[in-house]
C-alpha cells in the first residue's frame, strides 16, 4: 500500500463547557470523538456531515489552529498533533487551508498582492520583486485578471474572492490542502467554475485534498473516498462510488435521500429523516443516530464501541444495530 | 385555466443610491394561480428577494421604491395601497417566511408571544385565546412538546425548530398567499427535507398559493408547480416545472441545470459552467444581459429582448443568441455535455 501523506489516528478534540458565576468546568463538548482516517498522495478525501458534526474542527486540528485533546496526526510520517509551534513552523508550508467564507477570510485592508504574498514574507522566501512575480503567476493560474494584484478584496465577487483564497493557499507549494466548505457560499454557476479549478490544480500539482462540505453531491463529485460524520464520529467511510451506490449506514442513506434532485419526476421518493442532530454537550449514551430515529435497538447500543469496522475491503462502517440492515449487522457483529 | 390569486405586471423596483437609480427588478410579469406554488430561482443579486419584498412592500426605506407596474392581489393593486391597507394585508392575507430564522425572530420575546401577535392584531383574539391557538399552531408545525416550547425563547431552539416557528407565525392567520424567501438555505439537508415537506402539507391543507424563492433548482424541482427563472433583474424563462426541466430554452437555464453536480455525474469529470459572472447592477445594459455576461460588446446590447411564448405557458425573454445552444457550446471556456 502507498504510504499515506496524512494519517489521523484516534483524534479527539474536546472543548470544556463552563457554567455558573465561577465558570467552573461542568462538562465536555466532544466535537471530535475518536476519529481515524488517512489520505494518500494525490487523493481527495471528502468529509460530509450536518452542521455541528465536527468536520471543520477536524480540518482546524490538522493545520493546528486547534490543539487536539488526544490522538495522532501523522503528516509524512511525523506526528504533528503535539508538536510545539517552533518545530511546527517548517511543516506549515506543506499543509494549507482554504476557508468557507471568502469575504471574511481575506483582510479587507490588504491588497490582493499583499494577501497572496504574505506566506512568502512569513517564511522569508524571495526578494520583493520575485515575490510579486510569483504572485502574478499564481493569480493568472487561478483565473484572475493581471491587474487584480493591486486591487482590494471588496472589488471582487464571491467566486473571485474564493480564487484569491485558493491562490494564497498555493503560494508555498503545499502538498495537502484542507478545503473547508470552499464552495458553499457560492452561486451554482460559480460553484462549478471553482470545482473545476480545484480539479485542474490537483492534476497539475499532484495535490492531496481534505474536502469538507455538507453537500453530498458536491463531495461525491470531487472526492475519491468519502467519510460521513455524525455527531463527532465517522459513521461510514468508503470510495465515493460505493458510498453512493451501496451505502450501508442508514444516516448515509438518509443524507443521500434528502438531496433535492433537480428533476421534478423524482418527487416524494422518500420520507425525510425525523428529528434534529442531538446536542453534542449532552449526547445520547448509545447510538446517536438510533436515538434520533427512536430505534427499538437503541438500548442495546448504550456504552457500545462505535469505532468503524471494515465490513468489506476499503468500506468502513460503524457497528450500529440501529443503522445497519440485519444482514450487515450480523456480519459486523462477528467481526467485533 | 385556474384563476390567478396574484398577477404581477411589468413590475419595476429600484433603489435610490448616491450613484443614481439602480433598477434591481426591471419589468417582470408573472402570475400565481390559486392553490399553486410558483418558484422563483436565480443567483444572488438577480432580484428575486426584491420581487418578494415589493409584493408585501417591505423594501428598505427610504431607498427602495416601486417605480412602475402593477401587483394585483385578488384584483386589488398593492402598488397603490396605503401603508394602513398593507398592514391589514400582511400577516392576514399574505404570510412571509424569511430566510434567516434567527434574525426573523425577536430574541427577547417568547415564541408564544410572537405567534400570538398577529392573531391578536388580525383576528381580535384575547391574549388567552391567542396563547392557546399558538400551542395548536406549534403542534401543526410538528414541534414536540408544544406546551413547554411556547414559553421558550428563540435561542433555546435549534435552527430547524426556529424555522418551524417562523412558519407557524406566517401561517397563523391562514393567509391565501405564502411567500417563502429561501426558507431552507440556512438549514441542513435532512432538516431542509422536513421543512419542505411540512410547507407543502400545510399549503395543501389550507388551499393557499405560495411563492418559493430559492437558488437551488433541486428545491424547485421537488416543490413547485411553476418556475420563474430570473437573471439580472429580469425574467429570462418561465414555464410549468416539468416543461422547464425537460425542455429548457434559455442558455442561462440550461447552464444552471448543467452546472449542478449530480450524484450520477462521472466522478472528477469537469463540470459544464457558465463563464463569467453577473455584471454589477450599475453596469446592466438595456439589451440582453446574459449576452453581456458572455462577453458580447456592450455597445451592441441596446434592445431589450422580447418575451416570446415558446410553447403553451412556456415563455422566454431572450435574444436569438441565447436561445441557440451553439452560443454556450462554442464558447472556449465551456465544454457542453
Amino acid at each position: 500500500m502507498e504510504t499515506p501523506i496524512l494519517e489521523v489516528k484516534n483524534l479527539k478534540m474536546y472543548f470544556p463547557v463552563r457554567s455558573g458565576i465561577l465558570m467552573r468546568q461542568t462538562g465536555w463538548v466532544k466535537a471530535v470523538d475518536d476519529v481515524s482516517f488517512h489520505i494518500k498522495p494525490g487523493e481527495t478525501l471528502g468529509l460530509v456531515g450536518e452542521s455541528g458534526c465536527g468536520k471543520s474542527t477536524i480540518g482546524k486540528s490538522i493545520v493546528r489552529l486547534l490543539n487536539p485533546t488526544s490522538g495522532d496526526i501523522n503528516f509524512n510520517g511525523e506526528n504533528i498533533a503535539k508538536m510545539p509551534q517552533r518545530k511546527l513552523r517548517p511543516m506549515r508550508p506543506h499543509i494549507q487551508m482554504v476557508f468557507q467564507d471568502p469575504a471574511e477570510s481575506l483582510n479587507q485592508r490588504q491588497s490582493i498582492g499583499q494577501i497572496v504574498a504574505e506566506p512568502l514574507l512569513i517564511h522569508k522566501i524571495g526578494s520583493p520583486a520575485e515575490r510579486r512575480d510569483q504572485v502574478k503567476k499564481l493569480l493568472e493560474r487561478v483565473g484572475l485578471p493581471s491587474n487584480a494584484i493591486d486591487k482590494f478584496p471588496f472589488e471582487f465577487s464571491g467566486g473571485q474572492r474564493q480564487r484569491i483564497g485558493i491562490a494564497r493557499a498555493l503560494t508555498l507549494n503545499p502538498s495537502l490542502i484542507i478545503l473547508d466548505e470552499p464552495v458553499s457560499a457560492l452561486d451554482v454557476s460559480v460553484q462549478s467554475q471553482v470545482l473545476n479549478l480545484l480539479l485542474e490544480l490537483q492534476e497539475e500539482r499532484k495535490l492531496s485534498y481534505l474536502f469538507i462540505a455538507h453537500d453530498l453531491a458536491v463531495v461525491k463529485h470531487i472526492s475519491d473516498r468519502v467519510a460521513v460524520m455524525y455527531l463527532g464520529k465517522i459513521v461510514e467511510l468508503s470510495d465515493s462510488h460505493t458510498i453512493y451506490q451501496h451505502p450501508k449506514h442508514a444516516y448515509t442513506k438518509a443524507l443521500l435521500d434528502a438531496i433535492p434532485e433537480p428533476d421534478p419526476s423524482l418527487r416524494n421518493k422518500h420520507k425525510p429523516l425525523p428529528g434534529d442532530v442531538p446536542s453534542p454537550i449532552n449526547p445520547p449514551q448509545g447510538s446517536a443516530f438510533g436515538h434520533r430515529i427512536n430505534h427499538p435497538a437503541y438500548s442495546e447500543t448504550i456504552g457500545a464501541d462505535m469505532t468503524p469496522i471494515e465490513i468489506e475491503p476499503g468500506h468502513w462502517v460503524a457497528p450500529d444495530p440501529c443503522a445497519l440492515e440485519p444482514d450487515d449487522w450480523r456480519k459486523v457483529k462477528q467481526m467485533i | 385555466m385556474s384563476e390567478n390569486l396574484l398577477e404581477i405586471k411589468n413590475l419595476v423596483t429600484g433603489f435610490e443610491t448616491e450613484a443614481g437609480l439602480m433598477k434591481a427588478v426591471d419589468g417582470i410579469s408573472f402570475n400565481v394561480p390559486k392553490g399553486k406554488c410558483v418558484g422563483i430561482v436565480g443567483e444572488s443579486g438577480c432580484g428575486k428577494s426584491v420581487t418578494a419584498m415589493s409584493i408585501v412592500k417591505l423594501l428598505p426605506q427610504p431607498m427602495g421604491k416601486i417605480l412602475g407596474g402593477e401587483i394585483l392581489f385578488k384584483g386589488q393593486d398593492l402598488v397603490q395601497a396605503s401603508p394602513q391597507m398593507m398592514q391589514s394585508i400582511r400577516g392576514k392575507h399574505i404570510g412571509v417566511i424569511f430566510q434567516e430564522p434567527m434574525t426573523a425572530l425577536n430574541p427577547v420575546h417568547t415564541i408564544g408571544r410572537q405567534i400570538s401577535e398577529s392573531l391578536i392584531l388580525h383576528r381580535g383574539y384575547s391574549v388567552k385565546e391567542a396563547y392557546n391557538a399558538s400551542i395548536e399552531l406549534l403542534k401543526r408545525v410538528k414541534i414536540p412538546a408544544p406546551e413547554q416550547r411556547v414559553n421558550e425563547y428563540p435561542h433555546q431552539l435549534s435552527g430547524g425548530m426556529r424555522q418551524r416557528v417562523v412558519i407557524a407565525i406566517a401561517l397563523a392567520c391562514h393567509p391565501e398567499l405564502i411567500i417563502a424567501d429561501e426558507p431552507t438555505t440556512a438549514l441542513d439537508v435532512t432538516v431542509q427535507a422536513q421543512i419542505l415537506d411540512l410547507l407543502k402539507e400545510l399549503q395543501e391543507e389550507m388551499g393557499s398559493s405560495s411563492i418559493l424563492i430559492t437558488h437551488d433548482l433541486g428545491v424547485i424541482a421537488q416543490s413547485c408547480d411553476e418556475v420563474v427563472v430570473m437573471y439580472a433583474g429580469r425574467i429570462v424563462e418561465k414555464a410549468p416545472v416539468q416543461e422547464l426541466f425537460s425542455n429548457p430554452q434559455h442558455a442561462y437555464t440550461k447552464g444552471l441545470l448543467n452546472s449542478i453536480p449530480r450524484l450520477d455525474t462521472p466522478h472528477k469529470s469537469k463540470l459544464p459552467t457558465i463563464p463569467g459572472h453577473v455584471a454589477p447592477i450599475s453596469e446592466f445594459v438595456q439589451g440582453c444581459r446574459f449576452c453581456q455576461r458572455m462577453g458580447h460588446p456592450v455597445e451592441e446590447l441596446t434592445i431589450c429582448p422580447e418575451l416570446i411564448e415558446f410553447a403553451p405557458n412556456h415563455y422566454i425573454q431572450a435574444c436569438e443568441r441565447c436561445t441557440s445552444l451553439d452560443e454556450l457550446s462554442s464558447h472556449p471556456e465551456i465544454n457542453y455535455i
